[in-house]
């Protein structure tokens, strides 16, 4: 069973985009990318509510208040109880309105989703990131299911993940920042040298996507480019197997810089 | 207690008066002519960047070749990295710093309250020569062989250290940034001396025009907080040229690794106060501005000097909402984002007393009056969206894209920038005697404010389309394939935004001669400095003032002078009921 | 005038104070983070610092704050030859202090502390490094006051400087107890 890249190539946006086309984020292939969509939305809502208000006040006192249409300004300094009491509710709506509001849901997506790890009984697919000038390299463990072998599934610039199953992600650099950017899941993570940082994502639909480094690395920054290949659970299994039989004669084991992994833990 | 200068003679020579001269005066146009031509320098790596990321492989326009010989006038990606480094130290460090606070600090605080001089005259020359020293050692870094710095104005390590880094270019960015931190540091004691002693006799701190309580404060945090920039460029400097290893990690460092995030930490514990310290003269002047052009008293003067200290105590607690990418504790996240939140109090409060100020008032919409309500528009836009970025879920999308520069660009560059020209207009009639062209002045205006707004709203929708930033080409992904007419369009509105401070230059050279010459008080507003000739004498004030009212006293119906204001000078006139 | 002048100098020095503190607490800040995040510190494989030329500098910054202080007191009450006297035992203290702090580091050097051994001797180098290059500052301002003191007509009208620069002496000796402390003895 041969998995078929070709079939992966889905190009779903349209090539030749007029402006407005830009107001749209990537498509969306993760569980969680909808709370942040969600939460962008719910403050853009509110934002344009408050910022109308500003923009009313605005060009309506500017236009109400001209000196031509209003000689006699009303002179006050703004310090009576009337006018503190409206101008700090003024401040409490919008703290309330919006931060407060944003900040808990956040808060929540957070603690629930994000940074709710899979555990081992949900059979994450693990993957090991290693970020250096200036391309991508994905660790997956071999049919010993350790990482840091002889066996291990070493890919340059390609990550294959499954759908409908939690993968998570860890990540370092060989040397300078990076950041592990998947657009489609609207999730990015920083790729420290010396530090191991981690990130979660479950995909929903099959095709090929980018992989972008979103942390300045150096003139070829720009060029850290790697391709998100999804697979149905069959292809990915598939997939999985030729590469395990494939690193078999192909792993350099010789070479110590082959290890670059590590024993995944319970961290 | 009120400290006084003596009178004192005028100084004779050409070295004396213009070089190295004590008057604050002259070495607030020597702060002004120094920004705006890092502004030019600045701006013009702008265009660079712009042009690139729109046409990619095209010869920049007219000096392409000249700048570009050996890639026929295309910008090469390490030139890239160094064009968009050294556009962000520029325009902070170079540009904004030295005209809103070294230009307009130095010039409006003697005069606003009453002073003759600055408290210490020789530290306020000498923190210019160090800006000039710091400014040539950037300048000199672009002719290294290697060229200057290219870690980003974040200079982040280990990309800025000898890994990501060889070369002198980020050495020199690092000595330059110490050298400017030195002159900061300076010009901060003396502005924090100076308001507190030399106030005019009968100035309370509520009787300071809002200019000085931005200025005041941004002083403050410039005290506090350069100092921590200062450590950590010294410790970078340190791993460049000595071999530390304080920020080298991973494969290179092999024994006792350093920590690249503890540089986030002590750069962002500066960055985010440093961003208040730019805003913070701006939000002062404008708050003095709609006060003057609409005829009444500033709404809520007292709540909004508090709201914008308040705003800076603050500041100094948010910080880590820059690194929310970098994997934090969850606590540490979390206590970030909430205290980040809180700022929008104190800014909802003062952004509210500016709307109370020009309500029910009777506004004149000369050019310092436009610029000022410009800088309402683009601060509110460009604040509310800081909301997106302070929130976790939404900044680990949105960090590191452009939305996050057309953020900080709406409230650091477009409301300091217009700021920054309202004070111009409103203070050139001081500075040189003469009225700048109204006509030109609104020209520039309108282009300037239709150029960035097409500029920076664009970022924030190509970030939001998830452009991330630094990039030297956007084509080679797929995902921003729909980005690229908006992109175009970005860059025509730089372009655009390029040409339109035309009019401004040539409105401010020919104005400086051949102006039509100003009164002692052409804008008919009551601060001390308009009670002075324009310009004033190299003294200031033959007479130290004593203050009677506020700088705010505009409308008063017990007027009867013929006067819609009084001078700080005058008695506060009260009604026959009072 | 002169007494007017004195606050505000007053002013401007405590502001300044307080931005050299933030310089130094962003040092020891380093030193904390640093520290806690190692397993155990120094860290593996690296011998602690000798501390013999440390205790030697503690002892002249402590006898030179001294000096510097009775100098001031000397100078307030107008007493020219003591002040000169005491002025130049500050000064010679000073510069026994620079030439312990050379020492200290040509003995971290023998011992295997370079500056390129890693985060511990990264930290001792740097933090002793910029405060001897803010002592050099002060040494500076301290030459130029025993240049004063041998002018008749700079007795008692220099109060200002006098007592500032010894405050920052004060200031810095401060600084290496502290940095005595958390890097050497903690």
């Amino acid at each position: 069973m041969m998995f078929d890249l070709s079939r992966l190539m889905m190009n779903p946006w349209k090539m030749n985009a007029g402006l407005l086309d830009a107001f749209y984020p990537p498509k969306d292939i993760s569980t969680n990318g909808h709370l942040i969509d969600f939460l962008f939305y719910y403050t853009t809502a509110m934002n344009i509510f408050f910022f109308t208000l500003v923009c009313l006040g605005l060009f309506g006192f500017s236009y109400l208040y001209h000196h031509k249409r209003h000689p006699k300004p009303y002179y006050t300094h703004g310090n009576k109880k009337k006018q503190i009491l409206i101008t700090t509710l003024i401040g409490l709506a919008v703290f309330f309105g919006i931060d407060a509001t944003i900040t808990s849901i956040s808060n929540q997506d957070l603690v629930n989703t994000f940074w709710k790890f899979p555990t081992e009984e949900e059979k994450p697919v693990k993957v090991e990131v290693l970020a250096q000038q200036w391309m991508w390299t994905f660790r997956h463990p071999g049919e010993d299911g350790e990482f840091n072998t002889a066996d291990d599934i070493l890919v340059n610039h390609d990550l294959h993940l499954p759908v409908n199953r939690k993968i998570e992600f860890r990540i370092t650099s060989k040397d300078v920042i990076h950041s592990f950017y998947l657009p489609n899941t609207r999730l990015k993570v920083d790729a420290i040298p010396g530090r191991v940082t981690r990130m979660w994502v479950e995909l929903t639909e099959p095709g090929v996507y980018d992989i972008a480094c979103a942390e300045m690395c150096g003139t070829h920054h720009y060029l850290m480019k790697g391709r998100l290949i999804v697979h149905s659970e069959e292809d990915y299994l598939a997939w999985k197997a030729e590469a395990s039989r494939i690193a078999k004669y192909e792993n350099d084991t010789d070479n110590p810089e082959f290890y670059w992994g590590w024993k995944w833990g319970n961290n | 207690m009120t400290y006084v200068h003596a009178k004192h003679d005028a100084p004779t020579t050409f070295w004396s008066k213009y070089i190295v001269s004590y008057d604050h005066k002259v070495i607030a146009k020597q702060f002004l002519w120094y920004g705006i031509f890092f502004l030019g320098v600045g701006g013009l790596m702008a265009l660079l960047i712009r042009w690139t990321l729109a046409f990619p492989g095209q010869p920049f326009p007219v000096i392409g070749h000249m700048l570009f010989p050996h890639t026929d006038g295309v910008v090469p990606p390490d030139t890239y990295a160094m064009l968009f480094s050294l556009h962000g130290t520029i325009m902070i460090f170079y540009a904004i710093t030295p005209i809103l606070i070294g230009a307009f600090g130095n010039y409006c605080i003697p005069l606003m309250i009453g002073a003759r001089d600055m408290a210490f005259p020789l530290l306020n020359m000498l923190s210019f020569h160090f800006a000039a020293l710091s400014g040539l050692i950037l300048l000199a870094s672009l002719f290294l062989p290697l060229g200057g710095a290219a870690a980003g104005w974040t200079s982040y390590p280990t990309l800025s250290t000898l890994i990501g880094s060889p070369g002198l270019g980020q050495t020199f960015w690092c000595l330059a940034i110490f050298v400017l931190g030195i002159s900061s540091t300076m010009g901060a004691i003396n502005y924090i001396t100076t308001i507190i002693s030399f106030r005019a006799p009968g100035m309370g701190y509520f009787d300071m025009p809002l200019t000085i309580w931005g200025l005041w404060l941004t002083a403050i945090l410039n005290a506090i907080f350069i100092p921590v920039l200062g450590a950590g460029v010294l410790l970078l400097l340190f791993d460049r040229l000595f071999g530390t290893t304080f920020f080298l990690a991973g494969a290179a460092a092999t024994s006792g690794t350093g920590d690249p995030i503890l540089f986030q930490h002590v750069f962002w514990i500066f960055g985010h106060p440093e961003v208040y310290i730019l805003i913070l003269p701006a939000w002062g002047i404008v708050s003095d501005l709609l006060s003057f052009f609409a005829r009444k008293p500033a709404f809520g003067y007292k709540a909004t000097a508090l709201s914008m200290t308040a705003v800076t105590v603050l500041s100094t607690l948010v910080y880590g909402h820059h690194m929310f990418t970098t994997q934090m504790s969850p606590l540490l996240t979390q206590t970030f984002m909430t205290l980040t939140m809180t700022i929008s109090i104190p800014s909802a409060v003062f952004f509210a007393n500016w709307l109370g100020t020009i309500w029910r008032g009777s506004i004149r919409f000369d050019s310092p009056m436009l610029f000022a309500l410009g800088v309402v528009f683009v601060f509110g836009l460009g604040g509310l969206t800081g909301l997106y970025l302070g929130t976790v879920t939404t900044d680990l999308y949105l960090h590191d894209t452009y939305f996050v520069v057309g953020h900080f660009h709406y409230t650091m560059a477009a409301s300091v920038l217009l700021g920054g020209f309202a004070a111009t207009y409103f203070w050139f009639p001081k500075m040189f005697g003469r009225m700048m062209n109204e006509t030109w002045a609104k020209v520039h205006f309108w282009l300037t404010m239709i150029g960035l707004n097409g500029v920076f709203f664009g970022m924030m929708v190509v970030g939001w389309g998830g452009m991330h930033r630094r990039l030297y080409n956007p084509f080679v992904y797929e995902f921003m394939e729909k980005l690229i007419p908006m992109n175009t369009f970005i860059t025509w509105s730089a372009i655009l935004m390029g040409i339109g401070q035309l009019p401004f230059v040539y409105n401010f050279i020919h104005s400086m001669f051949y102006g039509e010459k100003a009164s002692e008080n052409p804008w008919q507003v009551g601060t001390l400095e308009w009670t002075l000739p324009s310009p004033p004498i190299h003294y200031n004030f033959e007479e130290i003032p004593v203050v009677k009212c506020g700088p705010h006293e505009f409308g008063n119906p017990n007027l009867n002078n013929g006067r819609d204001f009084q001078y700080q000078t005058e008695e506060l006139v009260k009604g026959p009921q009072a | 005038m002169k007494a007017q002048t004195q606050k505000s100098h007053q002013i401007a020095l405590s502001v300044a104070l307080i931005s050299w503190g933030m310089l130094f607490a962003t040092l020891f800040l380093g030193y904390a983070v640093y520290r806690f995040q190692m397993p155990q510190w120094p860290t593996a494989g690296v011998r602690t610092a000798p501390l013999q030329w440390p205790i030697i500098s503690t002892i002249l910054v402590v006898l030179s704050s001294v000096s510097c202080h009775l100098a001031l007191v000397h100078y307030r009450t107008l007493r020219s030859a003591p002040f000169r006297v005491y002025t130049w035992i500050s000064w010679c203290l000073g510069l026994a202090f620079f030439v312990s702090q050379f020492l200290f580091w040509e003995n971290l050097s023998q011992v295997g502390l370079y500056t390129q051994s890693g985060i511990y001797a990264s930290l001792l180098h740097g933090m002793t490094w910029i405060h001897a290059a803010h002592m050099a500052l002060a040494m500076i301002g301290l030459t130029t006051i025993l240049f004063l003191a041998y002018r008749e007509s700079s007795m008692g009208s220099r109060q200002t400087l006098v007592s500032h620069l010894t405050t920052f002496w004060h200031f810095l000796g401060i600084i290496w107890i502290l940095m005595f402390i958390v890097l050497f003895i903690l």
